[in-house]
Protein backbone atom coordinates (compact mmCIF):
# COMPACT_ATOMS: atom_id res chain seq x y z
CA UNK A 1 0.00 0.00 0.00
CA UNK A 2 1.26 3.10 -1.48
CA UNK A 3 1.02 5.58 1.75
CA UNK A 4 2.60 8.90 0.18
CA UNK A 5 -0.32 8.69 -2.90
CA UNK A 6 -3.01 10.33 -2.96
CA UNK A 7 -4.89 12.06 -0.08
CA UNK A 8 -2.52 10.35 1.89
CA UNK A 9 0.41 12.86 1.01
CA UNK A 10 -2.07 15.68 2.73
CA UNK A 11 -1.34 14.44 6.02
CA UNK A 12 2.18 13.42 5.23
CA UNK A 13 3.16 16.87 4.90
CA UNK A 14 4.29 19.48 7.39
CA UNK A 15 2.21 22.08 8.43
CA UNK A 16 2.26 25.37 6.21
CA UNK A 17 4.77 27.74 6.66
CA UNK A 18 3.54 30.96 8.63
CA UNK A 19 6.12 33.14 8.19
CA UNK A 20 4.24 35.25 6.70
CA UNK A 21 1.78 35.43 9.35
CA UNK A 22 3.79 36.19 12.18
CA UNK A 23 5.43 38.63 10.70
CA UNK A 24 2.14 40.14 11.04
CA UNK A 25 2.18 39.56 14.35
CA UNK A 26 4.81 41.98 15.41
CA UNK A 27 4.49 42.88 18.73
CA UNK A 28 5.14 46.40 17.68
CA UNK A 29 2.13 46.46 15.74
CA UNK A 30 -0.34 43.87 18.04
CA UNK A 31 -3.22 46.73 19.01
CA UNK A 32 -3.28 45.97 21.96
CA UNK A 33 0.07 46.37 22.17
CA UNK A 34 1.40 43.73 24.76
CA UNK A 35 -1.54 43.69 27.23
CA UNK A 36 -5.33 42.27 26.72
CA UNK A 37 -6.66 45.77 28.15
CA UNK A 38 -3.65 48.36 26.69
CA UNK A 39 -1.96 51.26 28.37
CA UNK A 40 -3.86 53.89 25.96
CA UNK A 41 -6.99 52.31 26.48
CA UNK A 42 -7.01 52.20 30.12
CA UNK A 43 -5.32 55.81 30.01
CA UNK A 44 -8.02 56.96 27.65
CA UNK A 45 -10.85 55.62 29.82
CA UNK A 46 -9.18 57.25 33.51
CA UNK A 47 -8.30 60.51 31.47
CA UNK A 48 -9.67 61.20 27.98
CA UNK A 49 -6.86 64.34 28.07
CA UNK A 50 -3.51 61.67 28.47
CA UNK A 51 -4.42 59.56 25.51
CA UNK A 52 -5.45 61.13 21.60
CA UNK A 53 -8.72 59.26 20.39
CA UNK A 54 -8.69 57.01 16.93
CA UNK A 55 -7.17 58.45 14.08
CA UNK A 56 -6.12 61.67 15.87
CA UNK A 57 -4.77 65.23 14.28
CA UNK A 58 -0.82 64.88 15.52
CA UNK A 59 -0.74 67.85 17.32
CA UNK A 60 3.04 68.22 18.14
CA UNK A 61 5.85 69.33 16.18
CA UNK A 62 7.02 66.62 13.75
CA UNK A 63 10.34 67.45 14.43
CA UNK A 64 10.27 67.98 17.86
CA UNK A 65 12.58 64.94 19.82
CA UNK A 66 14.65 63.86 16.50
CA UNK A 67 18.28 64.66 16.16
CA UNK A 68 17.46 66.30 12.27
CA UNK A 69 14.36 66.65 10.03
CA UNK A 70 11.78 63.82 9.82
CA UNK A 71 11.46 62.98 5.83
CA UNK A 72 8.39 64.07 4.11
CA UNK A 73 6.12 61.29 2.30
CA UNK A 74 6.02 61.93 -1.24
CA UNK A 75 3.12 60.80 -3.36
CA UNK A 76 4.43 58.99 -5.81
CA UNK A 77 0.77 59.29 -8.08
CA UNK A 78 -1.04 61.63 -9.42
CA UNK A 79 -4.36 62.91 -9.23
CA UNK A 80 -5.03 62.30 -13.16
CA UNK A 81 -3.50 58.73 -13.06
CA UNK A 82 -5.60 58.16 -9.48
CA UNK A 83 -8.81 59.39 -11.13
CA UNK A 84 -8.14 57.43 -14.32
CA UNK A 85 -7.37 54.13 -12.15
CA UNK A 86 -10.50 54.70 -10.48
CA UNK A 87 -8.93 54.69 -7.05
CA UNK A 88 -11.65 55.16 -4.36
CA UNK A 89 -10.63 58.23 -1.51
CA UNK A 90 -9.77 56.15 0.95
CA UNK A 91 -7.10 54.64 -1.02
CA UNK A 92 -5.50 57.68 -2.06
CA UNK A 93 -2.44 57.68 -0.04
CA UNK A 94 1.42 56.93 -0.32
CA UNK A 95 0.42 53.34 -1.90
CA UNK A 96 -1.35 54.26 -4.38
CA UNK A 97 0.54 53.79 -7.64
CA UNK A 98 1.49 50.47 -6.44
CA UNK A 99 -2.34 49.77 -5.92
CA UNK A 100 -2.58 51.04 -9.37
CA UNK A 101 0.14 49.19 -10.79
CA UNK A 102 -1.62 45.93 -9.36
CA UNK A 103 -5.01 46.97 -11.34
CA UNK A 104 -3.16 47.69 -14.56
CA UNK A 105 -1.85 44.07 -14.13
CA UNK A 106 -5.34 42.59 -13.60
CA UNK A 107 -6.34 44.14 -16.25
CA UNK A 108 -4.19 42.85 -18.30
CA UNK A 109 -3.34 39.44 -17.24
CA UNK A 110 -5.25 36.94 -14.83
CA UNK A 111 -5.07 37.83 -11.53
CA UNK A 112 -3.07 34.87 -9.86
CA UNK A 113 -0.50 35.64 -11.95
CA UNK A 114 -0.19 39.85 -10.14
CA UNK A 115 0.35 38.31 -6.88
CA UNK A 116 3.61 40.05 -6.90
CA UNK A 117 2.04 43.43 -7.04
CA UNK A 118 -0.79 43.27 -4.62
CA UNK A 119 1.94 41.49 -2.25
CA UNK A 120 3.86 45.30 -2.88
CA UNK A 121 1.12 47.11 -2.22
CA UNK A 122 -0.12 45.12 0.50
CA UNK A 123 3.52 45.95 2.32
CA UNK A 124 3.30 49.53 1.74
CA UNK A 125 -0.45 49.67 2.99
CA UNK A 126 1.53 47.54 6.30
CA UNK A 127 4.58 49.87 6.63
CA UNK A 128 1.85 53.07 6.43
CA UNK A 129 0.01 51.24 9.54
CA UNK A 130 2.92 50.87 11.04
CA UNK A 131 3.83 54.06 10.83
CA UNK A 132 0.40 55.47 12.38
CA UNK A 133 0.69 53.33 14.82
CA UNK A 134 3.96 54.79 15.80
CA UNK A 135 2.41 58.41 15.66
CA UNK A 136 -0.72 57.48 17.98
CA UNK A 137 2.88 56.04 20.45
CA UNK A 138 4.88 59.56 19.81
CA UNK A 139 1.68 60.95 20.53
CA UNK A 140 0.62 59.50 23.60
CA UNK A 141 4.23 59.84 25.28
CA UNK A 142 4.68 63.83 24.56
CA UNK A 143 1.22 63.45 26.13
CA UNK A 144 1.96 62.12 29.16
CA UNK A 145 5.47 63.84 28.83
CA UNK A 146 3.50 67.41 28.95
CA UNK A 147 1.21 65.78 32.24
CA UNK A 148 4.21 64.91 33.97
CA UNK A 149 5.91 68.20 33.31
CA UNK A 150 2.85 70.17 34.57
CA UNK A 151 2.65 68.39 37.68
CA UNK A 152 5.97 68.89 38.53
CA UNK A 153 6.11 72.66 37.95
CA UNK A 154 2.56 72.70 40.09
CA UNK A 155 4.29 71.15 42.86
CA UNK A 156 7.49 73.54 42.64
CA UNK A 157 5.23 76.41 42.56
CA UNK A 158 3.15 75.00 45.65
CA UNK A 159 6.32 74.40 47.56
CA UNK A 160 7.48 77.44 46.97
CA UNK B 1 -52.27 58.12 -9.67
CA UNK B 2 -51.44 54.61 -10.93
CA UNK B 3 -48.84 54.22 -13.35
CA UNK B 4 -51.88 52.76 -15.82
CA UNK B 5 -53.49 55.74 -15.25
CA UNK B 6 -50.13 58.05 -16.01
CA UNK B 7 -49.58 55.35 -18.77
CA UNK B 8 -53.44 56.30 -20.59
CA UNK B 9 -52.86 60.06 -20.27
CA UNK B 10 -50.52 60.15 -21.97
CA UNK B 11 -51.21 57.70 -24.55
CA UNK B 12 -54.97 58.77 -24.65
CA UNK B 13 -55.87 55.05 -25.98
CA UNK B 14 -59.19 54.32 -24.99
CA UNK B 15 -57.89 50.50 -24.77
CA UNK B 16 -55.74 51.80 -22.11
CA UNK B 17 -58.14 53.36 -20.09
CA UNK B 18 -60.29 50.45 -20.34
CA UNK B 19 -57.96 48.37 -18.64
CA UNK B 20 -56.89 51.10 -15.96
CA UNK B 21 -60.98 50.75 -15.04
CA UNK B 22 -60.92 47.11 -14.96
CA UNK B 23 -58.07 47.21 -12.68
CA UNK B 24 -59.52 49.66 -10.37
CA UNK B 25 -62.50 48.05 -10.04
CA UNK B 26 -60.39 44.33 -9.54
CA UNK B 27 -58.27 46.18 -6.62
CA UNK B 28 -60.77 47.97 -4.71
CA UNK B 29 -64.09 45.50 -5.00
CA UNK B 30 -62.41 42.58 -6.21
CA UNK B 31 -63.76 40.70 -3.18
CA UNK B 32 -67.54 42.18 -3.05
CA UNK B 33 -67.52 41.73 -6.69
CA UNK B 34 -66.69 37.50 -6.55
CA UNK B 35 -68.96 37.01 -3.80
CA UNK B 36 -72.02 39.16 -5.41
CA UNK B 37 -71.83 36.98 -8.44
CA UNK B 38 -71.81 33.91 -6.52
CA UNK B 39 -74.84 34.78 -4.87
CA UNK B 40 -76.80 35.69 -7.89
CA UNK B 41 -75.74 32.72 -9.52
CA UNK B 42 -76.84 30.48 -6.35
CA UNK B 43 -73.95 28.10 -7.53
CA UNK B 44 -72.87 25.97 -6.06
CA UNK B 45 -75.46 25.34 -3.44
CA UNK B 46 -75.55 26.28 -0.26
CA UNK B 47 -73.69 24.20 1.75
CA UNK B 48 -72.43 25.49 5.25
CA UNK B 49 -75.38 24.61 7.34
CA UNK B 50 -74.98 20.95 5.99
CA UNK B 51 -71.78 20.94 8.20
CA UNK B 52 -73.21 22.84 10.91
CA UNK B 53 -73.12 20.46 14.27
CA UNK B 54 -76.08 19.39 15.71
CA UNK B 55 -77.91 20.26 19.36
CA UNK B 56 -75.93 18.89 22.02
CA UNK B 57 -76.96 15.26 23.24
CA UNK B 58 -78.79 14.92 26.46
CA UNK B 59 -80.36 11.38 25.88
CA UNK B 60 -78.60 7.95 25.06
CA UNK B 61 -80.70 7.76 22.17
CA UNK B 62 -79.39 11.32 20.72
CA UNK B 63 -75.47 10.58 22.22
CA UNK B 64 -76.00 7.02 19.79
CA UNK B 65 -77.25 9.04 16.66
CA UNK B 66 -74.87 11.53 17.05
CA UNK B 67 -72.18 9.16 17.39
CA UNK B 68 -73.48 7.02 14.51
CA UNK B 69 -73.90 10.52 12.31
CA UNK B 70 -70.15 11.18 12.86
CA UNK B 71 -69.06 7.28 12.35
CA UNK B 72 -68.18 6.52 15.50
CA UNK B 73 -69.46 3.71 17.90
CA UNK B 74 -70.69 4.73 21.25
CA UNK B 75 -68.58 4.32 23.60
CA UNK B 76 -65.83 6.37 21.34
CA UNK B 77 -67.86 9.06 20.98
CA UNK B 78 -67.42 11.98 24.13
CA UNK B 79 -69.03 15.61 22.61
CA UNK B 80 -67.11 18.59 23.90
CA UNK B 81 -68.92 20.14 26.93
CA UNK B 82 -71.83 22.46 26.54
CA UNK B 83 -70.25 25.76 27.82
CA UNK B 84 -71.23 27.94 25.53
CA UNK B 85 -69.20 27.75 22.62
CA UNK B 86 -71.48 26.15 20.27
CA UNK B 87 -69.73 23.04 19.35
CA UNK B 88 -73.16 20.88 19.78
CA UNK B 89 -72.38 17.42 19.43
CA UNK B 90 -69.07 17.29 17.53
CA UNK B 91 -66.72 14.58 18.84
CA UNK B 92 -64.26 15.38 21.08
CA UNK B 93 -61.41 13.31 19.60
CA UNK B 94 -58.36 12.31 20.85
CA UNK B 95 -55.16 14.49 19.51
CA UNK B 96 -53.16 12.57 17.17
CA UNK B 97 -50.66 14.69 14.84
CA UNK B 98 -49.70 13.63 11.07
CA UNK B 99 -46.25 12.44 12.49
CA UNK B 100 -47.45 10.21 14.75
CA UNK B 101 -49.13 8.31 12.12
CA UNK B 102 -47.62 5.81 10.31
CA UNK B 103 -46.60 7.07 6.58
CA UNK B 104 -46.07 3.28 4.78
CA UNK B 105 -50.12 2.68 5.13
CA UNK B 106 -52.32 2.99 2.50
CA UNK B 107 -54.37 6.12 3.05
CA UNK B 108 -57.32 7.07 0.81
CA UNK B 109 -56.16 10.71 1.33
CA UNK B 110 -51.93 10.06 1.40
CA UNK B 111 -51.63 14.41 1.52
CA UNK B 112 -53.44 14.25 4.91
CA UNK B 113 -52.61 10.69 6.21
CA UNK B 114 -56.40 10.22 6.83
CA UNK B 115 -59.36 7.63 5.20
CA UNK B 116 -62.44 9.20 3.81
CA UNK B 117 -65.21 9.05 6.05
CA UNK B 118 -62.51 9.36 8.94
CA UNK B 119 -64.32 12.08 11.46
CA UNK B 120 -61.60 14.92 12.01
CA UNK B 121 -60.67 16.66 14.65
CA UNK B 122 -61.91 19.98 15.53
CA UNK B 123 -58.59 21.60 15.13
CA UNK B 124 -57.24 19.28 11.98
CA UNK B 125 -55.67 22.35 10.18
CA UNK B 126 -53.20 22.65 13.50
CA UNK B 127 -52.38 18.81 13.00
CA UNK B 128 -51.55 19.01 9.16
CA UNK B 129 -47.38 18.05 8.06
CA UNK B 130 -46.95 22.18 7.51
CA UNK B 131 -47.58 22.62 11.20
CA UNK B 132 -45.07 21.90 14.67
CA UNK B 133 -45.32 18.03 15.18
CA UNK B 134 -47.40 17.44 18.40
CA UNK B 135 -45.34 13.96 18.97
CA UNK B 136 -42.05 15.04 19.95
CA UNK B 137 -40.94 15.72 23.36
CA UNK B 138 -38.95 18.74 24.08
CA UNK B 139 -35.24 18.25 25.37
CA UNK B 140 -35.66 20.44 27.90
CA UNK B 141 -39.16 21.70 29.93
CA UNK B 142 -40.26 25.18 29.03
CA UNK B 143 -39.29 26.65 32.75
CA UNK B 144 -35.87 25.97 31.49
CA UNK B 145 -36.26 27.36 28.34
CA UNK B 146 -36.97 30.58 29.97
CA UNK B 147 -34.66 30.24 32.40
CA UNK B 148 -31.63 30.11 29.60
CA UNK B 149 -33.28 32.97 27.46
CA UNK B 150 -33.44 35.05 30.42
CA UNK B 151 -29.92 34.45 31.32
CA UNK B 152 -28.58 34.52 28.47
CA UNK B 153 -30.50 38.45 27.72
CA UNK B 154 -29.32 39.73 30.82
CA UNK B 155 -26.05 38.21 30.79
CA UNK B 156 -25.61 40.32 27.75
CA UNK B 157 -27.61 43.42 28.96
CA UNK B 158 -25.44 43.69 32.06
CA UNK B 159 -21.98 43.20 29.85
CA UNK B 160 -23.21 45.97 27.61
CA UNK B 161 -23.99 48.48 30.02
CA UNK B 162 -20.76 48.10 31.98
CA UNK B 163 -18.53 47.62 28.65
CA UNK B 164 -20.35 50.18 27.02
CA UNK B 165 -19.13 52.95 29.42
CA UNK B 166 -15.42 52.49 28.53
CA UNK B 167 -13.72 53.47 24.83
CA UNK B 168 -12.28 50.29 23.46
CA UNK B 169 -10.46 51.30 20.21
CA UNK B 170 -6.93 50.48 17.98
CA UNK B 171 -3.74 52.64 18.17
CA UNK B 172 -3.83 54.75 14.87
CA UNK B 173 -3.08 58.58 13.36
CA UNK B 174 -5.28 59.93 10.85
CA UNK B 175 -5.34 58.06 7.58
CA UNK B 176 -2.29 59.03 5.69
CA UNK B 177 -4.08 60.49 2.47
CA UNK B 178 -3.15 63.97 1.13
CA UNK B 179 -6.12 64.56 -0.07
CA UNK B 180 -6.51 68.16 -2.60
CA UNK B 181 -5.06 70.40 0.11
CA UNK B 182 -1.80 68.52 -0.04
CA UNK B 183 -1.45 67.45 3.72
CA UNK B 184 2.07 67.07 4.76
CA UNK B 185 2.87 63.48 6.47
CA UNK B 186 6.27 62.67 7.57
CA UNK B 187 8.07 59.28 7.85
CA UNK B 188 10.31 57.62 10.77
CA UNK B 189 14.03 57.81 8.85
CA UNK B 190 15.83 61.18 8.73
CA UNK B 191 16.82 62.85 6.02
Amino acid sequence: MYTDRGLYRLLLQPPLNRQYIKCLRNKDLSVTMGNIIPDYVREFNSNPQGAPVHCFVPTYDPNFGFDGKRKEMKMVATVEEMDAAKIPPQNRDFCAHLLIEYKKCIHLKPSVMCSHDLHNWDLCQYDQSTRRVMEYEREFRLKQREIRMNKKANAEAMAA
Amino acid sequence: MSTWSLLAKQTGKNMMGLRTGMWALRARSGGIMVTSVRTAADRPDPWNYLWQPGPYPRTQEEREAAAKKYGLIVEDYKPYPDDGRGLGDYPNLPVRCMDSKPGQYNWDIPEEKRNFGEPLHMNFHLMLASRPSLSVRPRYTQFQYLRWFLGLISFFTLFQLIAGEYEWFHPFSERQTPGPYKKKFYSFELE
